[in-house]
């Protein structure tokens, strides 16, 4: 079964009004004109509930074994709607997306950014995901970089680099962000070398998953210049810093490795990653309360 | 006690007035759309304008854990653009559908020429076909006859008064519009017009029903924490409390609730920006204040 189909059934199957069911389903099939389009995609906010979908296991397996890329459990129910509408629009151009984009709501523009990877004619879009992580919204930002395997598809070098620098920056989790270690780059890691000198010289920390892209690419002088900084960084740092040097073909990198007495112990970037980002969101819920 | 102003144009304002708006116990705004202190002059700059208050000010809003809705209209004084009004027609029912659009307004009379008419009634049948309340601003210059004008015009496309909230009212307009049970709300200005003393001497006469109280701070001199201050005077002057949280808060959730897109719910647990985590809060740095948007903007 084609992605649309299923996403179709899944979408009608979720929807306990029949009115509401009806309507969708009828729009699915009748909508010719971009003004249809826009308004059906409008109404998603007053007709479809927001809730997680209630997908049974075999639901969920069919799915996950068919397009094991989609990860449905990231979709509400009034986004997984938004997207079938995408998706069985059959005229989805470059400017009627960009118009939809330009009167969209937070909502609205994550389903789409969301929507873009799994529609036929995906590549078409680069330009407006591209513009997308220009946005100041974190949960836009988040719908496009995190989780969502368009831009290591489409991107540049050049964009993939600064939707990363942005990342960093906004203090995304960057273990979220879909094949970082396959679109790691010598450009990107040097860029990230000199935003986390900024940082020191205001005596600001970085993030540990920084590491995570420069390792690989380290050289002789941003070493010794790691090393200085790593008795100043807390037990995050240092885990994130010893696994570069591990990972580090670097003459010094392995001398200093063999000069250390303290068995290392073994932890993926990915751990590190989800390590940090949960403990500040713990830190952050202690603050608020 | 929590507040709720139910009318002020963010997009004028700075963080600054967030932090203090915030601090001072406003939950909850409304930002209706309104004109930016000198007319537009293509469709373009609605359609920007629109999407700033259903997506970006919300979010800006949020960072001070402050819940934003907002009301899609075209202005009174703008609809005697024709042409351009025309346009902005076309675009009110893609932005009138948005989550936080709690209304149709600020729409009604300025000058009370045909064409702010025109537009006025034909944005009524829009609120009717989308089901939406409507926040109808009075004119400043004869406001009198603006404000009963106003209400023949929403009685004559069948329109329900308590889906109606009359903004910028006065003593001579308060006791017709409460009347004909329209939900009745004065604007608190320092120093001119409605100022708080006279308010509290509203509230005394008139009590809390279907009365509240708003700011319309925007771009000119005005002040976003006229809620909570009025609020306090009130309770000096010997007002109960329960009159208090009416006329400051209560008396807008109901009004506003009918559109099904404002509860109570949506900031008694914090205001969370959709999914994730405040941006900024989970900063690396501890101590840091959050950073404020416009830091962020690398591309
Ligand atoms: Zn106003």
């Amino acid at each position: 079964m084609r992605l649309s189909e299923l996403i179709k059934e899944y979408c009608l199957n979720e929807l306990k009004d029949e009115k509401i069911k009806s309507w969708l389903d009828q729009k699915l099939h009748s909508i010719k004109t971009d003004k249809d389009f826009f308004i059906s995609f409008a109404l998603i906010n007053k007709k479809i509930p927001r809730g997680h979908l209630q997908l049974s296991l075999s639901q969920l397996q069919i799915i996950q074994l068919k397009y094991p890329e989609f990860n449905i459990e990231n979709w509400t129910l009034d986004q997984l709607c938004r997207f079938s509408l995408l998706i069985y629009y059959p005229l989805l151009s470059v400017e009627s997306l960009t118009k939809l984009i330009s009167v969209a709501d937070t909502r609205e523009q994550i389903s789409i950014f969301k929507s873009i990877p799994y529609l036929e004619n995906a590549s078409y879009f680069a330009p407006i995901v591209v513009n997308g992580i220009r946005t100041n919204i974190v949960d836009v930002f988040d719908a496009i970089a995190l989780k969502n395997p368009y831009p290591a598809s489409y991107f540049s070098q050049d964009e993939w680099n600064q939707m990363i620098l942005k990342a960093v920056f906004m203090e995304r989790p960057i273990y979220q962000i879909k094949d970082i270690d396959q679109r790691k780059n010598e450009k990107l890691a040097h860029i990230l070398f000199d935003y986390a000198r900024e940082r020191w010289a205001a005596s600001r920390r970085v993030t540990p998953e920084l590491w995570r892209m420069i390792s690989g690419y380290i050289t002789e002088k941003l070493f010794v210049e790691m090393i200085k900084k790593m008795a100043e960084g807390n037990a995050q740092d240092q885990k994130a810093m010893l696994k570069l040097i591990q990972e580090s073909n670097l003459d010094a990198a392995q001398q200093w490795l063999n000069s250390q007495s303290t068995q290392i112990e073994p932890i993926s970037w990915d751990q590190i990653g989800s390590d940090f980002w949960h403990n500040n969101q713990a830190l952050q819920n202690a603050s608020k309360a | 006690m929590k507040f709720i102003d139910p009318h002020i144009h963010m997009t004028s304002r700075t963080t600054n007035d967030y932090e203090a708006m915030s601090k001072a116990g406003i939950v909850a705004i409304i930002e209706p759309a309104f004109w930016l202190g000198q007319p537009r002059t293509e469709v373009g700059s609605f359609k920007d304008y629109f999407s700033s208050i259903v997506g970006w000010e919300a979010f800006r809003a949020s960072q001070f854990g402050i819940k934003h809705y907002c009301t899609i209209g075209l202005n009174s004084k703008e609809a005697n653009n024709e042409s351009l009004a025309e346009e902005v027609m076309e675009l009110l029912p893609l932005f009138a559908l948005k989550d936080n659009v709690v209304a149709i307004g600020e729409i009604g009379y300025d000058d009370q020429t045909a064409a702010e008419d025109k537009y006025f009634r034909v944005q009524i049948e829009l609120a009717k076909e989308l089901e939406l309340p409507i926040l109808v601003h009075t004119p400043h210059r004869d406001k009198k006859r603006g404000t009963l004008r106003s209400m023949d015009v929403l009685e004559e496309h069948g329109i329900d008064p308590s889906t109606v909230i009359i903004d910028h009212n006065n003593e001579e307009t308060v006791e017709s519009v409460l009347e004909r049970g329209y939900w009745t709300a004065f604007t608190i200005y320092p120093n001119t017009k409605m100022g708080s003393e006279r308010m509290v001497a509203v509230v005394e006469k008139y009590g809390s029903n279907k009365i509240f109280i708003d700011s319309s701070a925007d771009w000119g001199v005005s002040d976003p924490l006229s809620v909570p201050k009025t609020a306090q005077l009130m309770l000096d002057k010997g007002i109960t409390s329960e009159i208090v949280q009416a006329v400051c808060y209560q008396n807008a959730l109901e009004a506003y609730a009918q559109s099904g897109n404002m509860k109570e719910s949506d900031w008694s647990d914090g205001v969370h920006f959709d999914q994730s985590i405040l941006y900024g809060g989970n900063s690396v740095l501890r101590g840091q204040p959050p950073k404020k948007s416009d830091d962020s903007n690398i591309i």
